[in-house]
Order: C-alpha cells, then structure tokens, then sequence
C-alpha cells in the first residue's frame, strides 16, 4: 500500500489501514518517545493518544509531510502536552530525575550509556535518539523536526560531545 | 577541537562525507580519538532500541472501554428517559391523592386532583333570601372577603367541613347550586367563593 493510498484509506475510516499505519509506525514512535521521556508507561500512552488523534484528524492532514513525520509531530506535541499537564517539566528542561528503566539494561555498558542520555537535555536526547537510535538521515530530521540543515548538525555535533564527556565520566571509554 | 571539526567528523562518521575529506583530520591523535568514541558511541546507541508493543491490541482494548463507556451512558440515558413519566405518574399523583383522601369520613378515595387554593361556587337564589343564606353561612364559616356588586363572597372552610358547607346551601329553601368545581371534592380546600346569581 503506497502512502497516498494508505492516506485515502485512513480518511474513509479504514480499520485496515489504520491496523497497518499502526504496525508500521508504532517501533518508530514508541522508541523515539521511550528515548525522550525515559518512561515506558508515559511512551506507550502518549503513542495510544497520537493514534487515537491522528486517526480523528486524518482528514486534516494535506500530504504535506510524510505521515510518520506527521505522526511524530502529534506525539512531540502530546508528549509536551502530558509535561505541561503533569506540571513535571518543560520540553526544553532536563529529563534527569525520570526514572530508570530496568528492562533492557543487560550489561554495564548500554546501562551507562542509558543513564548518560538521561543527563542530555530532551532536544538533545531527541536528536540523538532520531539519528543514531532510529537511524535517521539529516534531511528526515530536519523534515520531523522542521528546523534548518545546519541546525540539525550542529544540534547533534553538540548532543554527541556532550554525551561523549558524560560517557567519559562514567568511565565508558 | 574546533566546532566546524567536530561537525565534519560527526558527518563522516554518519556516512555523509568521504573518507578522504577527513583523512588529514584523522591524522591528528585528538580527533581520531573523537572519531573512534563518536563511532563506537553511535554503534552502541543502536541497541537502545527495543520491541514496542503491539498497539493495535491496545487500541483495540482501549476503543473497547470507551464503547463500554458510551453504552452505559446511553443505557443510564434510556432508564431516565423511561423513568421520568413513571415518576410524573406515580409520584406526583400519589402525593395529590395523599392528601385529597383525607376527607371527612377518613375514607381514602381517589379524586380528581384539583388546584390547591381557591374553588367557586354559583349559586341562584332569590335577592330577598341572599341576605339570610349569607347570615347562616357567616355563622359558621369566616367570611373572608365580600364584593356587593357582584354579590360575590368568599368563605374560609376547613378542610373537613366542605361537605357541611354545601349542605347549607343546598338545604336552604329558594338556593342552588348552579356551578360548582368543588362539587365530589373532598380534598383539603380551604376557600371557597360563592357567587350569587340574584333572581
């Protein structure tokens, strides 16, 4: 199913479809929104509530974007929405007092490389998380994310150094 | 290290640039080092990934609640719709005839329910008898208001002398009732306005 296809369909209401928009994008949302707020329960509801929304406002989105980067728009924007709500923290403070999850953190390593992205500040755990987690490119996103080139490589230049030199005081290196 | 190497290498390192635009970077011991920490940071980052759940079945079990949901409310919906005339029908009138039983002979009878207040009785009598029917009623009933012109009174009757009342009138030779909306009610009606049509 082409994308534009797949668009037509969830605008007719098609369960199908959004059983299919849901298996295809639901690794990608879930890990982005586990890597930023570093809470398995928060991720899974905020991702509930991005589908829930962006199959009840499917008829708005004009094929603009791509419709994973519309629906991770909807996620960042649920996802601030539930911190303001939560009156926790702001998109743009430190994440570092959320709890740490245990149930991947197998080794010595991964634990520690998982502690020191909590330390980022959620931009740059965002952007570390899109391009070295999810493996996307610059361009997707610069196109997510809707700011500048530049911006998306200076952002992570300074995301990696700053987790470089926590890494470096875990003694990981 | 300058920020503008850093950005090169970071390039580099995600596969943007080619190596021989870094080569004579790497040559230096300091940014070959970032380069191999950027790089195996990077490889290690990967394995933060982890299976999501499958949320169809979530969605599913959560479109599910909120059909329990609407169901129950249109079923609450549905038994108040139904229940407000049982309650009109039962209730209301039950508390009309609660009091419309009590009447003099203690007998509970169903009546129809009037207004609280006021009732009007018409009654033909001769003008020269008018004043006598009225002595005998201001005898044993409080007259209390009186318009000569229109020869229209208006008694306070208890509530278990209404019956009495009518009989006076009733038995008064060259009186009768005419009009009556308190004719058969027994309920608890207090004042009664009698109005003479003078012959």
């Amino acid at each position: 199913m082409d994308e534009r296809e797949l668009v037509e369909r969830l605008k007719k209401g098609d369960r199908v479809a959004q059983e299919y928009l849901v298996r295809v994008t639901q690794d990608f949302l879930f890990n982005s929104l586990l890597q930023v707020c570093h809470d398995r329960h928060i991720a899974e509801d905020i991702v509930i509530e991005t589908y829930i929304n962006a199959f009840r406002y499917i008829k708005g989105f004009k094929g603009e974007s791509r419709i994973e980067t519309w629906l991770y728009r909807i996620a960042r924007n649920e996802l601030k929405k539930y911190f303001d709500k939560m009156n926790r923290v702001d998109l743009r403070d430190d994440l570092k007092s959320e709890e740490k999850e245990a149930y991947f953190l197998e080794d010595d390593r991964k634990d520690m490389l998982y502690e020191a992205m909590g330390r980022l500040d959620v931009h740059e755990r965002e952007i570390i998380t899109l391009v070295d987690v999810e493996g996307l490119s610059y361009e997707e996103v610069r196109d997510l994310l809707a700011i500048p080139l530049g911006t998306v490589k200076s952002r992570l230049t300074r995301a990696r150094e700053k987790l470089r030199s926590i890494l470096k005081e875990f003694g990981y290196f | 290290m300058e920020e503008k190497i850093r950005e090169k290498i970071n390039e580099f390192v995600d596969g943007r640039i080619d190596r021989e635009e870094v080569a004579s970077l790497l040559e230096e011991s300091v940014v070959l080092q970032y380069y191999e920490e950027i790089k195996s940071m990077k490889e290690r980052l990967k394995e933060l990934k982890v299976p999501s759940p499958d949320f169809n079945s979530k969605l599913e079990s959560v479109y599910r609640r909120k059909r329990h949901i609407r169901y129950a409310f249109a079923l609450a919906l549905v038994v108040v719709i139904l229940l407000i005339p049982l309650v009109r029908n039962a209730i209301i009138p039950h508390h009309i005839v609660m009091k419309s039983t009590q009447n003099e002979t203690g007998t509970p009878r169903f009546m129809v329910p009037s207004v609280q207040g006021e009732s009007t009785l018409k009654v033909e009598i001769e003008y020269e008898k008018l004043n006598d029917l009225l002595d005998e009623l201001k005898r044993s009933y409080a007259l209390k208001g009186e318009d000569e012109k229109s020869f229209t009174y208006t008694f306070e009757v208890e509530s278990g002398k209404v019956t009495q009342f009518l009989n006076t009138i009733k038995e008064f030779k060259g009186a009768k009732i005419v009009e009556s909306n308190i004719e058969g009610i027994q309920s608890p009606i207090t004042t009664i306005k009698v109005i003479f049509i003078v012959k």
